[in-house]
């Protein structure tokens, strides 16, 4: 039940939003469980909600969206993929640009891969955000995982998460042509140059990892770990959440600095 | 459509041919919204049709999210 809902729970938005869900504190009963039938309902609720007791309460100026299980595109997947719709991420994404009161996006990734136009927007999309944003890598961040999770200003990986770059695949009809590699290879090029722009592999590196044989046992590429990543230049730092808020939080005070820059010089 | 994952293809498609999800149309707390009801009181958001920008800010909205369908008996 509580893992369910967690799935559910996908972004947090930790700001002003549940106030008018739950708006009588647990600040009622000191003592005696006389006015419980009172108290306890948003406490259930919030158990139902959020998986915890007590829901996130207070101004938080940091948004976190988690993307998860597939990248889902132009068309739904079966029922028993867990997806991450990019039609909510991307209204999502412009919600939290366009609102004052988020300072900072948090996004934590936890994704086997997806469509290559879905994925490649929601990157493009975060990528072109004016607010800063953290990525953290947990579990793993692959295949088109990789271009979202170096989308952001910076990017940080978990230390047991891998990051599988390997070829693109083609489904559906397949004409023997030569026209076809080429598509195959433009398609690839896209993600190829969106990853080498955004991080600091070389494209050699990338496409040296990406045609790599005798490392993954049904495919070819490489399943990169989490040192490896950091030390080919893909993710900027190992870590986690704690290091992730960290980080952002440095960000969001340098973008203040520079607003009030040329104001008062302090 | 180029699926670029680390997902076998037989497993990310199969169940594709089954029938097709019992979804539907409905507006809640103002949100025009596609949902699949799974009792008769309560359903999963599939997706947000029609809502202020706001909207998708809330966890509550998210797709998977559940949601009651006794009219607008929504929290309140």
């Amino acid at each position: 039940m509580v893992m369910g809902k967690g799935i559910n729970i996908m972004s947090e938005y930790i700001n002003g939003k549940q106030t008018s869900k739950s708006n009588q504190p647990e600040t009622e009963t000191p003592g005696m469980p006389v006015q419980e039938d009172k108290g306890l309902a948003p406490v259930t609720e919030a158990i139902q909600q959020f998986g915890q007791t007590q829901s996130p309460a207070g101004e938080s100026n940091i948004f976190c969206m988690t993307i998860i299980g597939q990248v889902e595109g132009h068309l739904i997947l079966p029922p028993q993929n867990k997806t991450t719709k990019y039609e909510h991420i991307i209204p999502q994404l412009v919600a939290a640009e366009q609102n004052p009161r988020i300072e900072g996006i948090l996004i934590i990734l936890n994704t086997v891969g997806g469509d290559v136009e879905a994925g490649l927007a929601i990157a493009e999309m975060i990528a072109s955000l004016s607010k800063p944003t953290v990525t953290v890598v947990i579990g793993g961040g692959h295949s088109i995982g990789v271009p979202i999770a170096v989308a952001s200003t910076y990017s940080l990986i978990a230390g047991s998460a891998t990051m599988t770059i390997h070829p693109i695949r083609m489904n559906g009809l397949v004409i023997g042509v030569p026209q076809t590699f080429e598509y195959m290879e433009k398609m690839q090029e896209r993600v190829v140059r969106f990853v080498t722009t955004h991080s600091n592999i070389s494209e050699d590196m990338f496409k040296e990892l990406m045609f790599k044989t005798g490392e993954l046992n049904r495919d070819i590429g490489t399943a990169v770990g989490s040192a490896d990543a950091v030390k080919y230049g893909l993710m900027d730092a190992v870590g986690g959440i704690g290091q992730a808020i960290a980080q952002l939080n440095k960000l969001m005070g340098d973008k203040r600095q520079t607003l009030h820059a040329g104001g008062l010089t302090q | 459509m180029t699926m670029y994952t680390v997902m076998p293809p037989e497993h990310l498609w199969s169940g594709m041919w089954n029938e097709g999800e019992d979804t539907r149309e409905v507006k809640i707390n103002g949100l025009l919204m596609q949902i699949r009801p799974v009792s008769d009181s309560e359903a999963v958001i599939v997706r947000l049709l029609d809502c202020p920008l706001e909207a998708y800010l809330d966890p509550a909205n998210m797709p998977g999210s559940k949601v009651p369908l006794s009219g607008n008996a929504g929290p309140t």
